[in-house]
């Protein structure tokens, strides 16, 4: 629902007898030379779209010459290109040639130009950055896209840096983005689809996908979810992000939220549909499964052999990351006669002195992790470092000396959180820092039972999800072998992906046959 | 059903893990104590009577393709026969998703976890498959599907590491005596029918095959097959590792089998390679579990509500309830193997069950009009 402004013109009846109003009809004549000239109606227009803007003091009202005056905020146009586009051409023309459309779009070199329909709408596009040209004798101004406003340049990805790879990431202007993707993928193909969401900020946001290789019911699903979208504000993509899963409470994100152009590009050739917002530099990629959130762009700019290495090690890093307070716990209280005997009695020796028993401990020491996590994000970078050292080695050191944590303790908690920052997306981290504390209370409550009893539960919820009709644990619950064989584990050299892509299309195609 | 998504080595997998179940705990001892040395061949000779099991349950998907067994039912043989063959089914699954998770929870508090409660073990158990069940049948298949990569290996390695560890002895095998099989023919045969009964869980998930019809036998056969490699490795290895009548002495359930796979450092049952034995074992129990309760449930649920899309989640709540309070009349892991034996009979009855049904629906035509 949009706010309703009610914009009714005042009939100016006494002026009216006075001057004669315009007429538009073709058989309009000039008024007499000697006549004096009134611009009661584009005077009028400038106060009700200023009242309606509430007459904000950043409102510029520029007029232009005799019945022609331009309005627009200055803080989101771009004041050379008023000069450029509206100031000089119409030092040469007066309103008389102005009042068609075909006439304004001759005189004025802008490709933004458009007639808006009331005064309603134009206050609106005001509001949203463009500029409103009034012109005597119109019932409704015109409105030009001038938008400029102060953007960061183009630099390299914060959050995703890469050692290989393009070093450009998206801005907070979606013009900006909409560019770095073109400039990769140059093809007829490539669909951009604009909308507004948000019914106060009246945020942009462009909806892009590959014609042909995107389902089209997805892509018309993400369009439909985005337009469905009522909420007051969209200041962020991750606004975006439960209304296009369509689930409110998510425990993995449901798409990938990117800073990086390439990633935004590779995602758009394999078929995914991504959402660029206005004022974020992060764009959103789905739907997505599990698999692909363990992936990193740079797995494609390395050698096959060496994304498998890496693609390894981060799985052990999310198994370190999960499951190692609850093994350790397991293991500590419940069933040490998993370990060999002399591993069994160091484990013991180490927790000999220590006050509480191993959940406490565990809970103890990820709970000071979080702090120190959450801290060094928070922090600026230089005091983040210091914090980092008081924290982990200070406190750690301290604690271990001190007997309320065990050495091993110091280990397992190290281990967690290298294996947390092996997990490449950072939303993936959260929900796995997130699912830990499940694995460790079911490890306190049934040892390493426990532990796969919420292994289960947790394949039980990432088995249920579907992300867009695509199933989250895809391709490995469902089973998708040659996708499977692609890019999950391992990828695939390209030569061979390229192949594998053509029998992954053919078989999807032949199940859509089926279906 | 509105959306076909199960394929055939989908289903087949399915299969395994369905026909394999609490099996592999009690099946080794229940036929050494009816067939003695003979025992090996019982799951070679199980397999025409479950092929043709397969056959039927692919009969009735055909002729009622969209359809599970207690919607089809009343019209096949009439509402009050539907309540009573339907009724047979659901006590067959209700008593095996009891089975496997009492049986799994006294094993673990006799071994593992020997100061938690059972019913607590076995709630926990029930609490993951009433999830599963509430998420719908798409969400079994997943889970099942994910828990290949687990159990695949498991169940390969314990086809291929008794040869490497064990002194394994053919000529354990012999001789062989017919007279072994014919001393109790009955109970052997409801043993042979009841092996390979995986291909029921099609009346529950055949109208999600994609494409439908003949995948149906194909998923029957194919599981079932596999399903032989994996009762042949439980019930032949220790006959292979200790002879007769050795195999037979160790009681407890499958710890002949465990004797055989494990190395050799005494101290069973708490053993390390017991424990991730154990653990391996219950991702096929749960499966099996999560199965038997969701075609109970929904049979229950079509019987009373044949055109529901869903179950209705309270009823998944109620019924995973009772299920915890059934297991509390299970005293010790003895009385579920002796419930097991009970077990076996509903089972031959159901097996059975499914090529009569078969035949009623050859004989009635007429009886696939009217929904």
């Amino acid at each position: 629902m949009r706010r309703p402004i009610k914009i009714i013109p005042r009939p100016i009846e006494a002026e009216a007898r006075k001057a004669q109003p315009p007429d538009l009809s073709p058989e309009f004549r000039e008024p007499p030379v000697d006549a004096p000239l009134r611009f009661d109606d584009v005077e009028e227009q400038v106060s009700l779209i200023s009242m309606a803007l509430g007459s904000p003091s950043d409102l510029a009202v520029r007029r232009m010459s005799d019945g022609v005056v331009c309005l627009f905020l200055s803080p989101l146009v771009d004041q050379g290109a008023v000069r450029h586009s509206l100031v000089e051409p119409l030092s040469r023309a007066g309103w008389l040639e102005l009042q068609e459309k075909s006439q304004a779009a001759r005189v004025l070199p802008v490709a933004g130009l458009s007639e808006a329909r009331s005064l309603e709408a134009a206050v609106d596009r005001v509001a949203e950055g463009e500029t409103a040209l009034i012109v005597h004798g119109r019932p409704t101004p015109y409105t030009l896209d001038l938008r400029g406003r102060v953007a960061r340049q183009v630099s390299p990805p914060i959050s995703e840096p890469s050692v290989r790879g393009p070093r450009d990431s998206l801005t907070e202007r979606l013009s900006d983005n909409l560019g770095l993707v073109r400039q990769r993928i140059r093809n007829r193909n490539l669909r951009v689809r604009e909308l507004t969401v948000g019914l106060d900020t009246r945020t942009r946001v462009a909806v892009c996908y590959f014609e042909g290789k995107a389902s089209p019911e997805i892509a018309n699903a993400v369009i439909q979810r985005l337009s469905a979208i009522d909420t007051p504000a969209v200041l962020d993509s991750s606004y975006l992000m439960t209304y296009l899963a369509q689930r409110t409470w998510l425990l993995f994100p449901p798409a990938v939220a990117t800073e990086r152009a390439d990633r935004v590009c590779a995602a758009i050739i394999q078929g995914r549909v991504v959402v660029i917002c206005d004022n974020s530099p992060f764009a959103l990629v789905i739907p997505i499964q599990m698999v692909t959130l363990f992936q990193a762009n740079e797995d494609h700019y390395s050698l096959a052999i060496h994304s498998f290495l890496l693609r390894t090690v981060r799985i052990i890093g999310w198994l370190a990351a999960t499951m190692a307070p609850g093994l350790y716990i397991g293991i500590a209280s419940f069933n040490p006669g998993i370990l060999p005997a002399h591993a069994a009695m160091t484990i013991a020796a180490a927790r000999q002195g220590v006050p509480y028993p191993p959940v406490i401990e565990v809970l103890i020491m990820d709970i000071a992790l979080e702090m120190l996590a959450e801290a060094s994000v928070r922090l600026p970078t230089y005091v983040g470092g210091a914090a980092t050292v008081v924290g982990g080695l200070i406190l750690g050191t301290a604690a271990a000396q001190a007997k309320l944590v065990s050495n091993v303790m110091i280990i397992v908690v190290a281990l967690t959180a290298i294996g947390s920052f092996a997990i490449p997306d950072y939303q993936n981290q959260l929900s796995w820092r997130t699912v830990k504390y499940l694995f460790t209370l079911s490890s306190a409550f049934l040892g390493i039972i426990g532990l796969t009893t919420a292994g289960l539960i947790i394949l039980v919820y990432v088995c249920s999800v579907d992300v867009l009709g695509v199933p989250f644990m895809s391709p490995i619950a469902p089973w998708r072998w040659t996708a499977m064989v692609k890019d999950v584990a391992m990828r695939v050299p390209d030569p061979l992906a390229v192949e594998l892509g053509k029998q992954q299309r053919e078989e999807e195609a032949e199940g859509t046959a089926d279906a | 059903m509105r959306e076909p998504y199960l394929s055939w080595p989908e289903a087949a997998w399915l299969i395994v893990q369905y026909s394999v179940c609490a099996n592999y705990l009690f099946m080794p001892q229940l036929l050494y104590s009816i067939s003695g040395r003979l025992s090996w061949a019982v799951p070679i000779i199980a397999i025409p009577p479950a092929i043709a099991g397969a056959w039927a349950v692919y009969y009735l998907h055909t002729r009622f393709p969209g359809e599970r067994l207690g919607q089809f039912l009343p019209r096949l043989v009439g509402r009050p026969l539907s309540i009573a063959i339907a009724g047979l089914y659901i006590l067959f699954w209700i008593g095996g998703s009891v089975t496997n998770v009492t049986v799994f929870a006294h094993y673990l508090s006799d071994t593992i976890l020997q100061f938690t409660p059972v019913t607590v073990l076995v709630a926990t158990n029930m609490l993951i498959i009433v999830l599963v069940s509430l998420s719908g049948l798409k969400t079994l298949v997943r889970v099942n599907d994910a828990l290949l990569f687990i159990v695949a290996p498991f169940l390969l390695f314990t086809w291929l590491w008794p040869f490497v560890a064990s002194r394994l002895d053919f000529s354990n095998l012999l001789p062989v005596e017919l007279s072994e099989l014919t001393s109790d023919p009955l109970r052997v045969a409801m043993a042979a029918v009841t092996m390979y009964h995986g291909y029921l869980i099609l009346l529950i998930a055949g109208p999600a095959l994609n494409p439908s019809g003949l995948t149906a036998l194909t998923a029957g056969a194919l599981g079932t097959l596999l399903s032989v490699f994996v009762f042949l490795a439980f019930i032949t290895m220790p006959l292979l590792a200790f002879g007769w009548p050795y195999a037979n002495l160790l009681t407890y359930p499958a710890a002949s089998f465990l004797e055989v796979v494990a190395p050799k450092t005494g101290l069973f049952p708490i053993r390390r390679f017991d424990f991730v034995l154990t653990v391996f074992f219950r991702y096929i129990m749960i499966v099996a579990a999560m199965s038997y309760f969701y075609s109970a449930a929904q049979t229950m649920s079509d019987l009373v509500s044949p055109a529901a899309k869903r179950m209705h989640p309270w009823f998944v709540v109620t019924l995973g309830i009772v299920l915890v309070m059934l297991s509390t009349l299970f005293k010790g892991i003895r009385t579920v193997m002796e419930f097991t034996s009970m077990w076996v009979i509903l089972g031959a009855s159901v097996a059975v069950m499914a090529p009569i049904l078969a035949l009623v629906a050859f004989l009635r035509p007429d009886a696939g009009h009217g929904r």
